[in-house]
């Protein structure tokens, strides 16, 4: 398998019966930070569970670090921390204790690192985690995740609930980490700002599909935000708009390419858009598409 | 692995606290018995039921060697609630940690037997402990006696803890409530089952005559008989930590 990817996922598929994960299929580029992003309910955590080989999947194949996992994850875990949106140790435990049980799961457990981390997060090494905060709960994953040279970040939605200074600190922590470019991210977010930051690939994921994902800065400047009357909609090229919402102002609608738009429709407005108008514009169409489907069926 | 086990620990950290309660308190209780046995109270009044010949000398010894057994079994059976760590991990979500740990599944599962058999090995040691010093201060039980016993006991909570994970790896944290007193109800219905002639003829009859004898079977199995408790253990622990793995394996995340 390609050693340019970090992550790779063929066709991979979950059935809940209530959910289905549909032949998602992309990959995440060594030393790059990839956005996975989708609406609560879309399916990161159980794709990001498969990843990890900590459900079952019912088809598809995935690499990590160009192995395939089902030849055995547990030594590739070696290399790859996790952080997740709760914290998952006991509240009763301290983080001297966490460290005491880590360096005796780790190979590569840094010792100082971990303490270095928690005198830079100001996190106390004697105090129950359970009386910490959110915010610090969360830089004590990070600071685990981090403590055991992983070359691989695999983060579901560490960031959310958090205050916005807190959140710009850990997306500080997230950009010295991949500085190297050995060090790759794979951030599960529905906060579209922080991945704007960080971003180097971004993977959108709605209702268990892929329905869009590539090269964030390529992704932003090729979508646009064009506006025009309700009435000159129909004159736009049905290949380049994703989404239109009508309103009594106007329509604003979606382009997938925004250049091109702007050649051939030079007499109308068209803002950049960001990943958050993307992702709604995006999911818009995709419901629309499925109540279409619904219907012709 | 190791590190798993030590999570396991702390998890059980509390219950270390009752768990010494238990055992200092058992040596109090059994120092004391052991005086009175000799030379307080128990003495005089064994000493009147054997004036009055309700007793003999033999059979107030062997009251007294039944009751300093089962005393003596305290440690074991208060070691480790395995469903209580489950419990805990389920509360703190610590099974998602366990999925990005670098631990195969099979190892996650067998680091709870390892706890299992470390508490009830920790429990035998102290009753080891305490019954040879026991053994050197007084004749009423001897110390090959103990000791079979302890070893009896030991595989009986081993046996007991296997099932409790297999219950716990089968039907997940949902069943927390059961899994500590289903294999008990099993256990107790198997000794009814097996003895059910000997208790329906002390009922219909009012003859205890065969109870007696399963009784004595029992005891005998438990004070002279120790390999076989142990072997059952070990072949116990041969079929259920394949079935629990499995299971683990099934579910994934659950482990």
């Amino acid at each position: 398998m390609d050693d340019s990817y970090v992550i790779e996922l063929k066709n991979v598929k979950k059935d809940y019966g209530d959910f289905v994960l549909d032949n998602i299929s992309f990959s995440v580029p060594t030393g790059s930070v990839c956005g996975f992003i989708g609406q609560n309910g879309a399916g990161k955590t159980t794709t990001i569970q498969i990843i990890l080989d900590a459900i079952k999947r019912d088809g598809g194949e995935v690499y990590v670090f160009g192995k395939n996992i089902d030849e055995g994850m547990a030594e590739l875990k070696e290399d790859i921390g996790v952080v997740f949106d709760e914290m998952g140790f006991h509240d009763f435990l301290t983080p001297k204790q966490i460290n005491t049980v880590m360096k005796n799961i780790y190979k590569n457990w840094d010792e100082d690192a971990f303490f270095g981390y928690l005198k830079r997060f100001s996190l106390p090494a004697k105090k129950e985690c359970g009386k910490f905060s959110r915010g610090m709960r969360m830089k004590l994953q990070i600071a685990t995740a981090m403590s055991h040279k992983a070359k691989l970040l695999i983060m579901d939605e560490p960031t959310s609930g958090l205050d916005p200074i807190v959140r710009n600190e850990i997306i500080q922590i997230f950009r010295e980490f991949v500085i190297d470019e050995e060090h790759s991210i794979l951030l599960s977010s529905h906060i579209t700002s922080d991945l704007e930051k960080i971003a180097d690939e971004v993977v959108f994921i709605d209702a268990g599909k892929v329905i869009l994902s590539g090269n964030k800065d390529e992704i932003i400047e090729n979508h646009g935000i064009l506006r025009c009357r309700k009435d000159d909609v129909g004159k736009i090229s049905r290949s380049l708009i994703v989404d239109t919402d009508v309103s009594s102002m106007g329509a604003e609608i979606l382009v997938n390419d925004k250049k091109a738009a702007s050649k051939l429709y030079p007499e109308m407005v068209i803002d950049d858009a960001g990943l958050e108008q993307i992702m709604i514009h995006y999911v818009n169409s995709s419901k629309a598409n499925a109540v279409s489907d619904n219907l012709r069926r | 692995m190791k590190g798993l086990i030590i999570k396991d620990f702390y998890c059980l950290k509390k219950q270390f606290i009752n768990y010494v309660a238990v055992i200092i308190g058992l040596v109090v209780i059994t120092i004391m018995f052991v005086l009175s046995f000799n030379h307080g109270n128990i003495y005089i009044s064994r000493m009147d039921m054997i004036a009055d010949g309700q007793a003999t000398l033999a059979d107030t010894i062997e009251f007294a060697n039944k009751a300093m057994i089962f005393v003596m079994l305290l440690p074991i059976a208060c070691a480790g609630d395995l469903d209580s760590l489950f419990r805990s991990d389920h509360q703190a979500g610590f099974y998602k940690i366990a999925a990005g740990l670098p631990v195969s599944t099979a190892k996650r599962v067998a680091s709870r037997f390892v706890t299992a058999l470390i508490f009830v090995g920790v429990g035998a040691l102290i009753d080891i402990i305490i019954s040879l010093i026991l053994s050197m201060l007084t004749d009423v039980v001897g110390f090959t006696e103990f000791a079979n016993t302890i070893v009896s006991f030991s595989s009986l909570m081993f046996i007991y803890g296997c099932v409790v994970i297999l219950l716990m790896y089968m039907f997940g944290t949902k069943v927390s409530g059961y899994a500590g007193i289903i294999p008990f109800i099993v256990a107790v219905a198997g000794l009814i089952i097996a003895g059910f002639d000997g208790i329906k003829r002390f009922f219909v009859y009012e003859d205890d005559s065969l109870l007696r004898q399963y009784f004595d079977y029992i005891h005998r199995l438990i004070t002279e008989r120790s390999y076989v408790l142990l072997l059952a253990a070990i072949i116990t622990f041969g079929v259920i930590y394949p079935l629990s793995v499995s299971f683990a394996q099934r579910k994934k995340g659950v482990a």
